[in-house]
């Protein structure tokens, strides 16, 4: 084929891409006035305990004795090779990105979905909403009683009475397996209605035009969606996955509240870790060298999806 | 978005009927699948709010279904029992607190990222992700003398001032997306006209912007209302708790978990708030567009 | 590429601003010393500092104790209750698991208060919060007067910052006999009182009669006897047994108890070397192994301090060990009678410590109540634990029998509500300091020891190699591989 299917997807999207504008530039200080607020803000806010935590880690800092004595990477060394961190690595790994991939199918089947007009669609979108605004703390507990519990579990009595259970039940939050899959679902529940709200957006803004004119290309719906839908919406998936990275990578909440990390450590994950390291048993230098061991790792995360975003981009 | 929808669906009765049908049949079943996930758990809330004491814990009893009657004693323990109340006033202090912050704070900021050429701009994007990868289960330390050294220690306006800090990094590029879409023509046209940029901008782009910045308000809220690690480790005064806190804390008394007025409160503080989303939704969708739109 | 030159210069600015911002806002915040504008305490001393005026307790009513002169130890005056008290006092404590006892001690506080003209307010949060909330006040240099620690006490580690309190305790052994060695473990420290062991808590073997009757009721003396009878139950009517094996309190105290009637220890009696590459510990890998597999239900890999409670009123459970507030829980209260509620609670009684091959011993959960150096209130603090102390069998009546006492004479029969009920009257030979230990045993509670507590390490040991898949010497090197590097941190 002379000029195939594809060929013709990828400059109908180029051509489709809004072109950035801003308005001429000033020598002026005015854009650093404007923006200095929300700076000084944080960096008064975050950037002191940010470099406090630091210096947590690069000391043997206590929660007794906060101003410890300087031992320089000791801790980082230490924190490396314990097998505990080691596991706690590997899990915020496989959570974050485990239940990242299921949002992301949940919240974009989900998101096509919604494109349609149906009766009372906007009483039901507010119900899809419900997982995402409860507070979390609540929805954690009533998962950790009302569906995993060994004795209550609605799961267990739904699934015995469906026929795809049989006692002995899962013991989901006391086996190192099923309390693992426990954790991903809370999260996947909690997190999958905002992921469908960003492909949403994204399906939103592209002009139907596009769409037909692929589909008068030839193009089937595979095609459709790798060459066109996808780079079209890629800046908004881009955004809300690395959102989504950071706020699973860094959460304390559903681990802790729903099995504390157990059972023997099986759901660890590197806050937890170093919240029990650092404030529960007093170790602030560890504690600290273990939550800020995240830094590095979500840094490079956010650079690598950044950079592919960009050479997507022509 | 009716075009697009309606566009979808022209496309899509081109072909024969038979798989139009056989689409709609298909996006009800993963409606209705979606649907089942999102609200059975919180279906089985609503049913232990109102179950008999005596039916939560018996494990007999079908766990979403009732067999004593239903009572409404845990929502009478709830407010007179403790301070729901005083917590959801303070819930709500807080949050409009940390909205008025965050959106004084990123009003001016957003405008400039999204109008303004200046060296920086792109790369305070990336800044604003990183500052969400501070992580709070360390910071709240260090954050704990910052906000005594104000005297706002064990007191709801000690999170007023910290919860800001996760709210403004999304607000500033949700705001700053919602000031994309308001289209440069208007604003050059203004200046044309003899407007200096303030008075452009205060008459033409914050009105054309009042729903995003209503979105970011919702957004904001939320996110503060949420919250939990640093309520937890600043404020231990009942009457100062926001109403995460306060359900969590005293409505768990040792071994006793009061279920039902647990639930209760859980549902009394969430739903609201999903309702105010739902009315905002369509602008937060514009929002986060906008906001991409690099 | 460009983009990747931009971004390391972005980098380098950032980290620069952040230096910039570190700098200014180090400035504009001294931790040393707390900002004196906001201070709710209005009169504020700025001469030397009242460490060593006697005049503390006639004084101002509220002298805000600043930091800085927290090195050296106030001097402790006569803490009667002093007429010239005034201001606010701030108590921080757990939830107690027996709900009316909260009711009753915050009605007692304000009461005090109002005699006193001290404004008096009592917070409670859950016991796990605690630990966090008190980090975070030492942090800060600012919070509650008077801070009780549930369990996992912390006075060794905050032994600089807590007031000497040897005069409370003085008082407290003039009126009740001797402190228990319990009591002295937790709160002498160094030879100074950094806190006043306030009350513990009894765990003790919690049996269903029904269901031992059904097995011929056989007699539990020892841990042993329990695999044996609740190995039974669990196959022939699957009554098993409930013992937490997971990250919570209940765990680290039930199995700690089990360790020591073994002769093993996690520690030697130097709380410096450890002790588990022994042959006793090995042994009570062994029983603990055999404890599971044979006799204890496998959700308790997921159990929290609540769910044993549960689990003996499901009605299931044939034996867990815990604290008389399970017993309570069930029991229906007077006004809403409940046959199938009181028929259970009637079924179960509470056993003996049990015993092993190194005798009895049991875990026992200290609460203590301390005040923090920087706390602006201390005058009436110490009134106010002094006026406690004055009550104590009052304050263990409302406990209905939970609380129990940290002075000798207080354990004289007929105890309050121990004494009088048949159920309970078993719980008044639970005494003996060479029975009763708390975390650290046979070595003292230091931070050390409860480092290791908080972090469930013992709890994580035991859940490795009863799950079968491990060899014991590689549990044992686990072992030592968690705790060495927690331990050589204080030895050093």
């Amino acid at each position: 084929m002379a000029v195939g299917v594809e060929e013709r997807l990828d400059t109908r999207v180029a051509v489709a891409q809004p072109a950035r504008r801003r308005l001429p530039r000033g020598k002026d200080i005015v854009p650093y006035a404007l923006v200095s607020p929300a700076l000084l803000y944080m960096l008064a806010l975050l950037g002191y305990p940010f470099f406090l935590a630091l210096y947590f880690s690069i000391s043997n800092a206590s929660v007794e004795e906060s101003v410890g004595t300087f031992v320089g990477l000791r801790n980082y060394a230490n924190v490396i090779g314990d097998a505990q961190f080691q596991n706690a690595l590997l899990n915020s790994f496989l959570f974050t990105f485990g239940s990242g991939i299921v949002k992301g199918i949940l919240g974009t089947s989900l998101a096509f979905v919604l494109l349609r007009r149906f009766p009372a669609r906007k009483v039901i979108r507010g119900f899809l909403m419900l997982p995402w605004t409860l507070p979390i703390a609540l929805s954690v507990l009533s998962f950790k009683f009302g569906m995993f519990d060994p004795q209550f579990s609605v799961v267990n009595w739904v699934g015995a009475h469906l026929g795809i259970l049989h006692p002995p039940y899962p013991n989901w939050l006391g086996d190192p397996t099923y309390a693992f899959i426990a954790v991903l679902t809370v999260n996947v529940w909690r997190g999958f209605p905002f992921s469908a709200i960003i492909v949403l957006a994204g399906l939103t803004s592209i002009p139907p035009e596009i769409i037909d004119a692929a589909r008068v290309d030839g193009a089937n719906w595979w095609q459709r969606w790798q060459k066109v839908i996808v780079p079209m919406i890629a800046p908004i998936l881009f955004v809300g996955l690395t959102f989504d990275v950071v706020f699973t990578f860094t959460d304390l909440s559903v681990v802790y509240l729903l099995t504390n990390g157990g059972p023997i450590n099986a759901t660890d994950t590197l806050p937890t870790l170093a919240f029990r390291i650092g404030v529960l048993g007093g170790d602030l230098a560890r504690g600290s060298s273990i939550a800020l061991f995240m830094l590095p790792l979500l840094v490079v995360m956010v650079v690598l999806m950044l950079r592919s975003l960009r050479r997507r981009d022509i | 978005m009716a075009a697009t929808t309606g566009a979808l669906r022209r496309t899509a009765a081109r072909p024969r009927l038979s798989k139009k049908a056989v689409e709609n049949v298909a996006a009800y079943l993963a409606l209705a699948f979606f649907l089942v996930i999102a609200v059975f758990p919180v279906f089985w809330m609503l049913m232990t709010s109102f179950k008999a004491d005596r039916d939560l814990v018996n494990p007999a009893t079908i766990p979403f279904w009732f067999q004593l009657p239903l009572t409404l004693d845990h929502y009478a323990y709830l407010f007179s029992a403790t301070k729901f109340t005083t917590w959801l006033a303070n819930t709500f202090t807080i949050s409009t607190g940390v909205v008025l912050i965050t959106l004084a704070v990123c009003l001016p900021a957003a405008y400039a990222l999204a109008r303004l050429r200046f060296f920086a701009a792109d790369h305070i994007g990336i800044g604003i992700f990183l500052s969400y990868v501070v992580p709070p289960t360390i910071l709240f330390l260090p954050l704990a003398r910052i906000v005594a050294d104000h005297g706002l220690f064990n007191s709801k306006w000690g999170l007023v001032l910290v919860y800001p800090t996760f709210t403004i990094p999304f607000c500033l590029w949700l705001l700053s997306g919602f000031f994309r879409t308001v289209p440069i023509e208007i604003e050059e046209a203004a200046l044309v006209d003899g407007c200096n940029r303030w008075q452009a901008v205060l008459r033409v782009v914050l009105p054309l912007s009042i729903a995003g910045i209503l979105t970011v308000a919702i957004f904001a809220f939320t996110l503060s209302m949420q919250e939990y690690v640093y309520a937890a480790s600043f404020v231990s005064s009942s009457p100062e708790k926001p109403v995460t806190l306060g359900v969590v804390t005293d409505l768990i008394r040792g071994d006793v978990y009061f279920w039902g007025s647990l639930m209760a409160g859980a549902l009394l503080a969430g739903i609201p708030v999903a309702i105010l989303y739902n009315f905002f939704l369509d602008y937060f969708v514009e929002g986060i567009t906008g906001g991409a739109i690099k | 590429m460009q983009s990747t030159t931009v971004t390391r210069r972005w980098m380098l600015r950032v980290l620069g601003l952040g230096v910039f911002g570190l700098g200014l806002s180090a400035a504009c915040s001294s931790p040393a010393a707390p900002a004196p504008t906001d201070a709710p305490a209005a009169p504020k001393p700025t001469t030397a500092p009242p460490a060593a005026a006697p005049t503390t307790a006639a004084g101002a009513p509220t002298t805000a104790a600043k930091p800085t002169a927290a090195a050296a130890a106030a001097p402790t005056t006569a803490p009667a209750a002093s007429s010239a008290l005034g201001g606010e006092l701030t108590i921080l404590q757990w939830n107690h698991f027996v709900p009316a006892y909260d009711t009753w001690f915050d009605k007692w506080a304000t009461d005090w208060g109002t005699k006193n003209k001290v404004n008096v307010t009592v917070d409670h949060i859950d016991g796990l919060s605690l630990l966090p909330r008190f980090a975070a006040e030492s942090s800060a240099k600012s919070g509650h007067d008077i801070i009780e620690f549930n369990g996992l006490v912390q006075t060794y580690r905050y032994e600089k910052q807590l007031l000497d309190l040897s005069d409370l305790q003085k008082f407290g052994t003039e009126k009740y006999g001797q402190p228990t060695a319990l009591a002295k473990g937790m709160g002498l420290i160094n030879g100074v009182w950094r806190a006043v062991p306030s009350y513990h808590i009894l765990v003790a073997p919690l049996f269903r009669n029904d269901l031992l009757q059904t097995i011929g009721d056989p007699a539990i003396k020892t841990w042993d006897d329990v695999r044996q009878a609740c190995g039974k139950l669990k196959s022939q009517s699957n009554n098993p047994a409930g013992m937490a094996i997971s990250h919570c309190n209940d765990s680290e105290h039930n199995w700690r108890a089990v360790m020591w009637t073994f002769g093993a220890s996690e520690i030697q009696k130097d709380g410096k070397t450890l002790n588990v590459d022994t042959k006793e510990f090995r042994d009570f890998l062994e029983f603990a192994k055999a404890l599971y597999q044979e006799a204890i239900e496998p959700e308790v890999f997921a159990w929290d301090n609540v769910s044993d409670n549960r689990y003996l009123g499901s009605g299931q459970g044939s034996f867990i060990h815990d604290a008389i507030s399970s017993l309570r829980s069930i029991q229906p209260p007077k006004d809403k009678p409940d046959a199938d509620a009181q028929k259970l609670y009637d079924s179960i009684s509470i056993r003996p410590p049990l015993n092993g091959p190194a005798g009895t011993h049991i875990m026992a959960d200290v609460n203590v109540y301390a005040v923090w150096q920087f706390a602006k209130n201390p005058e009436a603090a110490k009134a106010f634990l002094h006026d406690y102390l004055d009550i104590w069998k009052e304050a263990m009546t409302q406990s209905t029998g939970y609380n129990m006492p940290m002075f000798e004479n207080l354990f004289q029969k007929p105890m309050p509500v121990l004494g009088e009920d048949p159920k309970y009257q078993i719980l008044q030979d639970f005494k003996g300091d060479d029975v009763f230990h708390t975390f650290g045993y046979p070595g003292p509670p230091n931070a050390a020891a409860q480092e290791v507590q908080a972090n469930f390490h013992l709890s994580d040991v035991i859940g490795i190699y009863v799950r079968g898949n491990t060899s014991i010497d590689n549990v044992i090197k686990e072992a030592t591989n968690r705790l060495k590097p927690i331990y050589d941190k204080y030895n050093a």
